[in-house]
């Protein structure tokens, strides 16, 4: 599912980055990378979402979080 | 020798070095965009050093311009030693980026910064190890605490003699992936490509299809490469089963998380710190967006109440104290030399200096908010809102700042992530109605509207604010201004105390470049426009250039409905600054304003005893103004004087004067902010500016007043 359906508090796993290679060599510099864990802090109905990753919150655009493909991780 | 600073945004690279350079740093921009590009040049034990702050980066794709910036310089200006900056508590994203440094093969070393936090927290962590398997020199480094900056200069200058073998041969990545890269790296000398980039590099980009290297190796050997991996590409995706950047990137990830699981030990239960029980309330649903608007009531408040008492002390300092003695002293002058020293020249000076409160508050202020880490939040919580105009949430500040004046709101525009959202945003600043525009909007309103006045006022400040988002909505379609719908793509940074010793050199470098390069051209302006209204010598306003240009323009202002050269002839003075709009149409007017010249009987000393206790008192004011008052003053209207009333009433009729007013509010706000834009984003948008802000003030002014005419509203 995309990373803007994640539930808040919970840790997802990213399995895959949908999108050119420009959005994608941004968010792994950022530390969302396929295969890494990261944990949804904020996200409501609308607006951008919020995620830890490697110890740093980082805020992305929900049309950006859309081509975020995850999985729940355990 | 060259240093040159890189690193990810929010890691202390400042601090380090403000610390470093201090009171050196000069504030600049790269040549033709707005990244604020910070230099300095100073001794260190006997050799000359000149170090450059490169812009924060994540990566060195060539996808944004800072990262282009830091790619181009690195490779093209070559550097003795990069320093690359890390935030010691945030060490795998932060090596990320030192990687992909590394694969540029040159002399680097690295700043473990904020390294008492990371000890406080309770890591424990192997450096020595770390410097051993990446191959360079690592040095912890404390910048608030000055810790560990002479080491880090002492092996910046050694860095290339030093450690430039070892980089060489340290770096190396997983076997499959490495074998392909030698692949390429044997092509590229089959092809016998010379290039002044290391063919690592090259063989690196190819895989990653960068076109943008690309591009730069075919203006070099004026060989096309991109081909000559094809194989390889192909290899390493059936391989991998994923794309090749994909493939480079988790590599580069697993060499950082294979170090890291040596070297650091976690602590094993972390506390709930201070970011975490503030960020609870920032960015709170409910709460986040009121709390926005408070903080930026505060800057707002602080920034132009606080500064109004000096910039009014600094006025009379000029115009009132300095000007008596230097017409004094030059007094053996010509008229109209006297008049050209003490009203161009002299007021010029007066102009940039009366501006320096204004930015030293606004910088203090927004360096708090940028500093301390909340500056991201307010992008976060304003992105639903802004992005509804296709607008980036941090837009919002420039544009609020613009209501008091629109000089520190184009400086504010910097802020923004990307070139086209600054320049749009600067765009949108002037028609936002300053402070300065209020005067005339007084005096007008005052004549013709006196029971409607704050209703009209409001009135021209919607104008403003719908016109604005009409203009960007145009230009957004507009090729230049353009922009791949941005998607908001931001770290939130821990909170950290900003040291007032940071924020004084941010503040003051930024405050001087000011001086130098906006100050240069408006004191030259103010020069050439005393000529046009004053020239020739001993003219009255009819006869004066101005006065007999404005008499040839007034037919063209037929269809705004103000086609009167008393009121057109005020244009040029409005170009100044608003504030001399009321005081060009008393001289052209023929109104005599009171003057009390009872201070030509004072001597000296006692003048000078005056501007000391006025400065005091101005002291005093702007602290009051900041924290013991409610009251907003940047808006407050003050009464039109009667003498004006009858003269403005016989030549204009209410609609007309409506139409003056909405010129006057979208028209070029004053030179300042002309000069602003000037050191910001260069020529061509001030050119840009002036053309767009004649043309729809003319427009509108037109439409407002034919449809006001049909609507028999004269």
């Amino acid at each position: 599912m995309p990373l803007s359906m994640a539930k808040e508090k919970e840790l997802f796993k990213i399995e895959k980055i949908l999108g050119g290679n420009n959005l994608r060599q941004r968010l792994s510099a950022m530390g969302l990378y396929e295969g890494n864990t990261v944990k949804v802090y904020s996200n409501g109905s609308t607006g951008p979402i919020i995620v830890v990753v490697a110890n740093s919150k980082i805020a992305i655009g929900r049309g950006m979080a859309q081509k975020i493909m995850v999985t729940p991780a355990t | 020798m060259n240093i040159a600073f890189t690193g990810n945004p929010n890691v202390g690279k400042t601090a380090i070095i403000n610390a470093i350079a201090g009171s050196k740093l000069k504030v600049g921009n790269w040549p033709g965009v707005t990244v604020e590009k910070k230099t300095a040049t100073f001794i260190y034990k006997e050799k000359e050093i000149t170090l450059t702050d490169l812009p924060g980066v994540y990566s060195l794709s060539p996808y944004t311009l800072e990262e282009r910036i830091t790619r181009d310089f690195i490779l093209e200006e070559k550097p003795d030693c990069i320093v690359n900056v890390i935030d010691s508590t945030n060490l795998e994203r932060n090596l990320y980026l030192t990687l992909l440094l590394m694969e540029m093969e040159k002399p680097i070393i690295l700043a473990f910064n904020m390294f008492d936090e990371l000890k406080k927290s309770g890591y424990k962590i192997d450096i020595e190890t770390i410097s051993e398997m990446l191959g360079v020199n690592i040095v912890p480094t404390t910048a608030i605490k000055k810790e560990g900056l002479d080491t880090l200069m002492d092996l910046a200058i050694e860095c290339k003699s030093s450690n430039q073998k070892t980089i060489k041969y340290k770096l190396r990545y997983e076997g499959f992936l490495e074998h392909e890269i030698e692949d390429i790296i044997k092509k590229l000398k089959e092809n016998s490509i010379n290039s002044k980039y290391p063919l690592r590099w090259i063989a690196i980009k190819l895989i990653e299809k960068d076109e943008y290297a690309l591009k730069k190796l075919k203006e070099e050997t004026s060989k096309d490469l991109s081909s000559l991996a094809k194989e390889n590409i192909m290899r390493i995706e059936e391989r991998f089963g994923e794309d090749t950047e994909a493939v480079l990137s988790q590599t580069r990830y697993g060499i950082i998380n294979g170090i890291l699981k040596k070297t650091l030990k976690k602590p094993h239960k972390t506390n709930i710190n201070i970011t975490e029980k503030l960020d609870k309330i920032f960015l709170n649903r409910l709460l986040g967006l009121p709390i926005f608007f408070v903080f930026m009531y505060f800057v707002f408040k602080f920034t132009f109440d606080g500064s109004a008492p000096l910039i009014d002390w600094i006025d009379g300092f000029i115009n009132g104290y300095l000007a008596k003695y230097v017409q004094q002293a030059i007094s053996f002058c010509p008229n109209w030399l006297q008049s050209l020293l003490i009203d161009g020249t002299l007021s010029g000076v007066g102009l940039v200096l009366s501006f320096i409160p204004l930015m030293f508050f606004l910088y203090f202020f927004l360096a708090i908010l940028e500093e301390s880490g909340y500056m991201a939040r307010a992008a976060f919580v304003m992105d639903r809102l802004m992005s509804s105009l296709g607008l980036n949430g941090k837009a919002f500040i420039p544009l609020i700042l613009g209501f008091g004046c629109n000089v520190p709101a184009i400086y504010a525009a910097r802020a923004l992530e990307n070139e086209s959202d600054r320049k749009l945003t600067a765009i949108m600043v002037p028609f936002m109605s300053c402070g300065a525009r209020l005067p005339i909007y007084s005096l007008f309103t005052g004549v013709f509207f006196i029971h409607y006045q704050a209703l009209i006022v409001l009135s021209l400040y919607a104008l403003g604010i719908v016109v604005a988002f009409i203009v960007a909505m145009f230009l957004r379609k507009t090729k230049p201004f353009k922009a791949e719908k941005t998607q908001l793509l931001l770290e939130l940074p821990p909170y950290r105390f900003p040291t007032l010793k940071m924020l004084w050199i941010s503040v003051w470098a930024r405050t001087r470049a000011f001086i130098i390069k906006a100050g240069t051209v408006i004191a030259l302006t103010m020069v050439l426009l005393w000529g046009v209204i004053n020239l020739p010598p001993n003219s009255t306003p009819q006869n004066s250039i101005l006065g007999k240009t404005a008499r040839v323009a007034t037919p063209l202002f037929a269809p705004t409905g103000f086609d009167r050269w008393e009121i057109v002839a005020t244009i040029i003075p409005g170009m100044i600054a608003k504030e001399t709009v009321v005081g060009a149409l008393a001289q052209t007017l023929n109104i005599q304003e009171d003057k009390n010249n009872e201070a030509n009987n004072t001597t000296f000393i006692e003048d000078t005893k005056e501007q000391i206790v006025s400065l005091s008192n101005a002291i005093v004011e702007s602290f009051k103004n900041m924290f013991f008052s409610i009251k907003q003053q940047t808006f407050e209207l003050e009464d039109a004087q009667d003498n004006y009333k009858t003269k403005i009433s016989s030549i204009l009729t209410p609609l007309q004067a409506y139409s003056f007013m909405v010129f006057m509010l979208l028209f070029i706000p004053c030179i300042v902010t002309l000069a602003a834009i000037y050191q910001e984003f260069g020529l061509s948008l001030v050119l840009f500016e002036m053309a767009l802000l004649t043309i729809i003030p003319y427009i509108t002014s037109t439409l407002i007043y034919q449809m006001g005419k049909i609507l028999n509203l004269n």
